[in-house]
């Protein structure tokens, strides 16, 4: 029986190979991290066509930007930016993207910490995704890409006020909706406002 | 204050949970991606599809068996074409070869059977006529002037008279109309050459009855009105040409 024995290239190969412009290393650092990008366009996205655009178009300026990588933190995080810069480049054409909501009194019904661990992760990216894009890409960079409201406000330009009320927005619709998916999960917390 | 303690940690709950939920996550990439990636990145580094002006048009082009194949055919038919033309015409070929003539004058049977329309077979004298060496001489030009000259009284001398069956078959055979009448004395040098022409099965003939005469019977010693029959084939050319001469009853 035959065995095909794959060559192994370490991460510095490929980048080399990248940047020289050989597809078959560009091909191999596609297939490497296309899932981890899938996802993250995913989140961004509002649907999956979508989220094949900016996957497309990530890896295109990935390609393009190779010698631009030198070595300062992780390969994947540099990639990773890339992505996320492109999304939030895609949604910044949209007009009144990131409007000011008014501050109101959201009274909101608390979901039983057990519920997220019961949800499949393909649901919550589909909760995520029918965010509006502006507290989608807000959520997303301060929950999962971990920025600052400082940073977002400066990479977005919008003011840090504006990001958190955004986020807190977000979060509350993101929570009203698992619950809407799972009402058995739920409870009603007595005398629980929350004024954001 | 308590509140927003108390708030801060439920959203750091939440967030945290958000972010162990989706860690991991791998979603199936589309197959066809990859090929879209590439395309853009010949596209940009100027390996693009060739351009319109670039593409030449098909040109329509014949095999070149086809080509020899037609030409072979076209030899063939033009080498055919010129052999047919330059080939000697009949009586030309019949003059220059007698020997011809007399082998096909021993064949009767077949001359019968194509003049079979005018009831030739009832003349076995013909026939007989045909394959002595009397008749082979014919072809010889001093004999057919003989005979020519003789055309116009000598058909006693070279018509047998038919016989009782032979009478019966006549009567029997179909009638023929006649489609010219002319004097015999008219009809220049006559030969059986004709006979051995292969095209005389679909020769178009004409029967020529001369004006009765009184003939005595051979064998019962009686006279009977004979009329002589003329089979002439319009065919070859323009001169009738005697084939028989026969004796027939009306």
């Amino acid at each position: 029986m035959a065995v095909a024995i794959k060559p192994t290239y370490s991460e510095q190969d490929i980048i080399e190979g990248c940047v020289k412009g050989d597809r078959k290393f560009q091909e191999l650092l596609y297939h490497t991290y296309c899932s981890k990008m899938f996802s993250v366009c995913l989140r961004y996205a509002n649907e999956y066509s979508t989220a094949e655009d900016l996957l497309q178009e990530g890896f295109v300026k990935v390609f393009k930007n190779m010698e631009k990588f030198r070595g300062e933190g992780s390969f994947e995080g540099w990639i990773r930016r890339i992505f996320v810069n492109n999304s939030i480049e895609h949604f910044r054409k949209k007009a009144n993207m990131y409007v000011v909501q008014e501050t109101e009194a959201l009274t909101y019904e608390y979901y039983d910490d057990n519920a997220l661990s019961k949800l499949m992760k393909e649901d919550l990216m589909k909760l995520i995704q029918s965010l509006s894009s502006g507290y989608r890409t807000i959520f997303n960079l301060y929950v999962i890409e971990g920025y600052s409201h400082k940073e977002i406000a400066e990479m977005l330009g919008v003011t840090e006020g504006t990001s958190k009320s955004q986020l807190a927005r977000a979060r509350y619709l993101l929570q009203k909706k698992i619950v809407d998916l799972m009402p058995h999960m739920k409870y009603q917390l007595p005398d629980q406002e929350a004024t954001i | 204050m308590t509140s927003d303690k108390n708030m801060e940690e439920r959203n750091d709950a939440f967030d945290s949970a958000i972010r162990e939920r989706l860690s991991g996550h791998e979603p199936a990439v589309p197959h066809a991606l990859w090929t879209r990636i590439s395309a853009e990145l010949n596209e940009s580094e100027g390996v693009a599809a060739p351009a319109v002006t670039d593409i030449q048009a098909p040109v329509a082009t014949i095999p070149w068996w086809r080509v020899a194949a037609a030409a072979a055919v076209v030899i063939t038919i033009g080498a055919s074409s010129l052999l047919y033309t330059l080939q000697p015409k009949t009586e030309n070929t019949v003059a220059a070869a007698p020997a011809t003539v007399v082998h096909t004058q021993s064949a009767p049977a077949i001359e019968i059977k194509e003049a079979s329309q005018v009831a030739i077979a009832a003349t076995p004298a013909v026939a007989k006529k045909a394959t002595t060496p009397t008749v082979v001489e014919e072809t010889s030009p001093a004999v057919n002037t003989v005979v020519a000259d003789k055309a116009d009284n000598s058909v006693k001398d070279v018509v047998a008279p038919a016989t009782q069956d032979q009478d019966a078959a006549l009567a029997s055979a179909p009638a023929v109309t006649p489609a010219a009448t002319m004097d015999l004395g008219s009809i220049p040098a006559f030969s059986l050459k004709r006979l051995s022409a292969p095209e005389s099965l679909n020769d178009e003939i004409t029967i020529i009855k001369s004006a009765p005469s009184k003939k005595k019977h051979h064998k019962h010693g009686e006279e009977e009105e004979a009329t002589r029959v003329i089979i002439l084939n319009k065919k070859f050319d323009s001169q009738p040409d005697i084939r028989y001469q026969l004796p027939v009853r009306f």
